[in-house]
């Protein structure tokens, strides 16, 4: 048991373990998520502000190639181009500065390249308005060292360092959203290494678990059927030492009524032989008057009928009780057939067949509504007989008999109950009445004190049991309950 | 009773107390046979079956048998009697003390002729010897087939 205590918290903890892993393992896995898209957005940025300085780098080139037409040949196409491109490249490079706003290094090379833009607008606004002394004087000076040629090769200068570091930054970034990536696989690997750790743990503890589960369970089963078959062996058992009772009350009883058949037998020989001595004193009593009253006539006459009187009624006596004996270990040995019985209507014949008796007694007997059981006809038969033959032996004379059969379903019992108005028990002889040859109250009656003891034991053996309520002239109410099937357990003989 | 043929009475009682009053009504009620009195069943099997003397090579006999002797159950000796082809016309008469049904009828089954209990009340016994004598005079008790 402890070891599957043991086990369980396992088992719990595993669990514990592997929830708080997966909460640790999505929290990382979203962070690295949000770094990962962070740095995307940064790259996309980097790209898009790549693009711009690009267009930017191509306007100025398209500026400088328009002005350099217009210089060879001013022509007001090249001006409209000039115009156009310029105004392009305004707007490009407000775009640039909103884009790279967060970069100082940038924003400063930007103010750069403002400041050569107005210079170059100032050069071309004064290119426009008077074309041929700007020609004249470059072609004076060396084409190579005109402002707006310098302007437009410090523009570019300045836009390739822009550029320049816009590769930076993108490798940076790159390398920083390949860094989250890499964050992103090891945190989910670990998380999913653990889960999977975690999970064969709780498996194998599981598994074990169960093991240990069968295994006590199988344990378990030994062990009911161990108890089965030791309550199996005891009940046999018992039966046999109830069955070995009974013979031996059968075997006893028997060999018991050879030697009173001997002492019955001898005593009446021993009468036959007094009679024929008492012929013959009485004959020589009429002779001899004097003789009457002597000893030997009174050996004859009183002494010896009287002993061979008490020997005969104690060996009758002893013979009914064997008897009985006998009677209680026959029925004790007779196979018991449980059979559907219709109670109400078994006490009614009962009754019926104690008419005669009740009648004589001045007594009613009335049967009330019984529930209906499964046992041995017999038997039941036998107890409620007895019972109520029992309230119509013991009735007070005080009153006039009323006895009552009532029945009580108690579910997987029966109750029957025989009350009577009779003169009662003492509550000191309850339990003595059930003994065999034991009888209580007034000693008026004829008996052998067998008939209870038989419906105890009737009882017993169809699992049911049989009790008293009763004060002494107040009654008695005998409670008989017996199962409402029986089911045989003794062996069949 | 045939005078040329005296039936001996073979009795096999263990209790002498019983077979002593047996005997006595058996003569009370005027029958003079031969009474042989076996108080075990080896003893009386030997002279039922092997005696010169005894029923199987001379003479007939009838028997009476109590069931609770002390070497053999009384009922081995009643199958013994009836199957045997010399004995098994010899009228055998169960004499004792168990009154229980499944014995009787097992008796009757074996081929007993008569099954009588013997009661405790002296009056009914001495009665039911009495009229065992007078069904011992006036039964023909067949001859053993030499």
């Amino acid at each position: 048991m402890a070891a599957q205590d043991h086990t369980r918290r396992g088992v719990i903890v595993l669990l514990a373990v592997g929830a708080i892993m997966l909460v640790i393992a999505v929290a990382t896995a979203t962070s690295t998520m949000f770094s990962i898209s962070r740095d995307t957005e940064l790259v996309e940025h980097t790209q898009e502000v790549q693009a711009t300085i690009n267009r930017l780098s191509a306007q100025a080139e398209r500026i400088e190639t328009a002005r350099r037409g217009y210089l060879i040949h001013p022509d007001r196409s090249f001006a409209d181009i000039v115009r156009r491109a310029n105004a392009n490249f305004t707007r490009t490079k407000n775009e640039l500065a909103r884009l790279t706003s967060d970069n100082p290094v940038q924003v400063q090379r930007l103010d750069k390249l403002d400041r050569l833009d107005r210079e170059r607008d100032v050069l071309i606004e004064a290119l426009f308005a008077s074309p041929a002394r700007t020609r004249a004087a470059i072609s004076v000076s060396d084409f190579d060292n005109e402002r707006g040629v310098m302007i437009t090769r410090e523009i570019r200068t300045g836009l390739d360092q822009m550029a320049q570091t816009e590769v930076t930054l993108l490798g940076q970034r790159n390398r920083n959203q390949l860094a989250s990536l890499v964050q992103f696989y090891v945190v989910g690997g670990l998380a999913f290494a653990l889960l999977v750790f975690v999970m064969i743990g709780a498996i194998v503890l599981v598994m074990r678990y169960n093991r240990d589960l069968d295994a006590a369970q199988g344990r378990l089963r030994l062990v009911n059927e161990g108890l089965e078959d030791a309550v199996k062996a005891r009940t046999t058992e018992l039966s046999r030492a109830n069955e070995e009772i009974q013979r031996f009350a059968y075997i006893v009883s028997h060999d018991l009524r050879s030697p009173l058949v001997n002492v019955l037998g001898f005593t009446s020989e021993l009468d036959a032989a007094r009679k024929t001595l008492q012929t013959y004193v009485r004959r020589f009593a009429e002779d001899h008057p004097e003789v009457v009253g002597t000893p030997p006539w009174l050996a004859v006459e009183e002494d010896i009928p009287e002993a061979l009187g008490f020997i005969r009624a104690s060996t009758e006596k002893m013979d009914r009780l064997i008897n009985s004996i006998l009677e209680l270990s026959r029925q004790g040995r007779r196979q018991l057939r449980p059979e559907s019985l219709d109670m109400t209507e078994l006490a009614e014949s009962v009754v019926a067949t104690l008419k005669q008796r009740a009648d004589a007694a001045g007594a009613t007997v009335e049967v009330g509504e019984l529930p209906p059981i499964e046992s041995d006809r017999m038997a039941v038969e036998q107890i409620i007989a007895n019972l109520t033959e029992n309230s119509l032996k013991y009735l007070s004379p005080k009153r006039a008999g009323e006895i009552r059969i009532t029945g009580r379903d108690l579910g997987r019992l029966i109750e029957i109950e025989v009350a009577d108005n009779g003169r009662g028990i003492a509550p000191a002889d309850h339990e003595r009445i059930f003994d065999l040859f034991r009888r209580a109250g007034t000693q008026d009656q004829s008996g052998e004190g067998i008939g209870l003891a038989n419906v105890r034991a009737l009882a017993y053996r169809l699992g049911g049991r049989v009790g008293v309520k009763s004060q002494l002239d107040e009654g008695a109410r005998f409670t008989l309950t017996l199962p409402k099937r029986f089911t045989a357990t003794e062996p069949s003989a | 009773m045939n005078a040329h043929q005296t039936v001996s009475i073979i009795m096999i009682e263990d209790d002498e107390g019983h077979a002593r009053l047996i005997e006595k009504n058996i003569r009370r009620a005027g029958i003079s046979n031969d009474i042989r009195h076996f108080t075990d069943g080896t003893s009386a099997l030997a002279h039922l079956f092997d005696d010169p003397n005894g029923p199987r090579h001379n003479g007939p006999a009838m028997v009476l048998l109590d069931l609770n002797l002390p070497d053999m159950s009384g009922t081995s000796i009643l199958e013994k009697i009836k199957t045997d082809e010399h004995l098994h016309r010899t009228p055998v008469v169960v004499l004792t003390t168990t009154d229980d049904k499944v014995e009787i009828d097992r008796c009757y089954d074996l081929g007993c002729n008569v099954y009588i209990t013997k009661p405790v009340n002296y009056e009914s016994f001495s009665e039911a010897i009495r009229q065992l004598g007078l069904f011992l005079a006036v039964i023909q008790v067949p001859e053993v087939d030499a």
